[in-house]
């Protein structure tokens, strides 16, 4: 059988879904960047976004249509701290806090990670595709469909993503830039 | 001609404006951390199209009355009324009819780098999203260059070239035309 020896991430070769997913989840360091869209019935906004995660910290950045950074969220054991453009700080217990305030919009903010990477977490699987990656994921009365993947090194990665939640929320994701592991 | 003068003249005179430009975003560090580029239209007041290049190029065009932003990463298009969507942004700015020192105290900086220097500071703080904006004119009263900064000490800095002044720009420019498999989003 094949035995779980660690595999470097940027391997060629593909691996199989039950393997990638333990590689995944056992990176503490990864950086995912690229260009979302938050839908309500009300409005819908665009923004950069970049999330760089690390053991002991998660960092957030959202940018405007120019690249700017519009607003900024570190979490860490001990809080929450959020700075806008305007100049603005905020601390708060937890990210979903802050993220609501910056997006208007109550996002679950802690399952953010496992959607990017397309991993299950506390998720019920309602359909996968053929090489067992999710299409669709249910958390609460969110649910996230994964439209396309792309190869990064030996693992398959989420490249389009469309969450749709309650009251007509969607967050559509198109992640264009993956580094896993430590930068160099 | 006083900066000031330069400025009045620009925004009084210059009906169309087509330009390549270049765009940098630097961190408080001076680090550039994101480089951008492609072409302009603008037909003022209120039109323009900003096409990025490169394969996640976005592309902008307003019509005077509402804005397309089209990702193609995210294989789709938000359209929103114009007002609400590039408020502080170049577009916005080289695009709007208002005249700026309404919004912004304007001093005038002198000649540096062959360009003349005009520093526009928000009136009422920061609801613009930057602290200051700098414009450059050539010696031909063309805006060639624009920096902005903001509390996060970023730089926003678009360079203009090959700029062309109130020449004829068919107006299918200013209208969006939606790619295939693409869904438009809409308020």
């Amino acid at each position: 059988c094949a035995t779980m020896t660690p595999v470097h991430p940027n391997t060629s070769r593909v691996l199989p879904t039950v393997e990638r997913n333990q590689v995944i989840s056992s990176l503490k360091y990864w950086r995912a960047s690229g260009e979302a869209v938050l839908s309500t019935p009300k409005q819908n906004e665009n923004f950069g976004f970049r999330w760089k995660q690390s053991p002991q910290l998660q960092e957030l950045s959202i940018y405007d249509p120019l690249g700017r950074t519009v607003a900024r969220i570190t979490v860490e054991a001990s809080g929450a701290h959020l700075e806008t453009i305007t100049g603005e700080h905020r601390q708060a217990r937890n990210l979903s806090t802050l993220l609501s305030m910056v997006l208007h919009v109550e996002l679950p903010a802690a399952e953010l990670p496992d959607w990017m990477l397309g991993l299950r977490g506390n998720t019920s699987t309602i359909s996968n595709n053929a090489s067992g990656l999710p299409n669709i994921l249910r958390s609460g009365p969110w649910q996230v469909h994964y439209l396309q993947y792309t190869p990064v090194g030996g693992l398959t990665m989420p490249k389009l993503l469309q969450a749709n939640g309650p009251d007509g929320i969607a967050l559509r994701m198109a992640i264009t830039q993956w580094q896993m592991g430590q930068a160099e | 001609a006083s900066g000031l003068d330069m400025l009045h003249h620009f925004f009084q005179s210059t009906h169309t404006i087509t330009a390549q430009f270049s765009q940098e975003v630097a961190n408080h560090n001076g680090q550039i951390v994101k480089k951008a580029g492609g072409t302009l239209w603008i037909s003022r007041p209120g039109k323009f199209r900003w096409d990025y290049s490169g394969p996640n190029g976005q592309t902008i065009v307003s019509n005077g009355l509402k804005v397309w932003l089209y990702e193609p990463a995210l294989q789709q298009v938000t359209v929103q009324p114009l007002g609400k969507a590039l408020g502080s942004t170049p577009a916005a700015l080289i695009a709007g009819n208002d005249d700026l020192s309404q919004r912004f105290n304007i001093s005038d900086l002198g000649v540096k780098n062959q360009l003349h220097w005009l520093l526009l500071r928000p009136k009422n703080g920061q609801d613009q999203g930057f602290t200051a904006l700098r414009l450059g004119f050539d010696t031909a009263g063309i805006l060639k260059e624009m920096r902005m900064e903001d509390a996060f000490q970023q730089e926003t800095v678009l360079h203009f070239t090959h700029v062309e002044i109130n020449h004829a720009i068919p107006s299918h420019e200013f209208q969006f035309t939606t790619p295939a498999g693409v869904d438009v989003l809409s308020q």
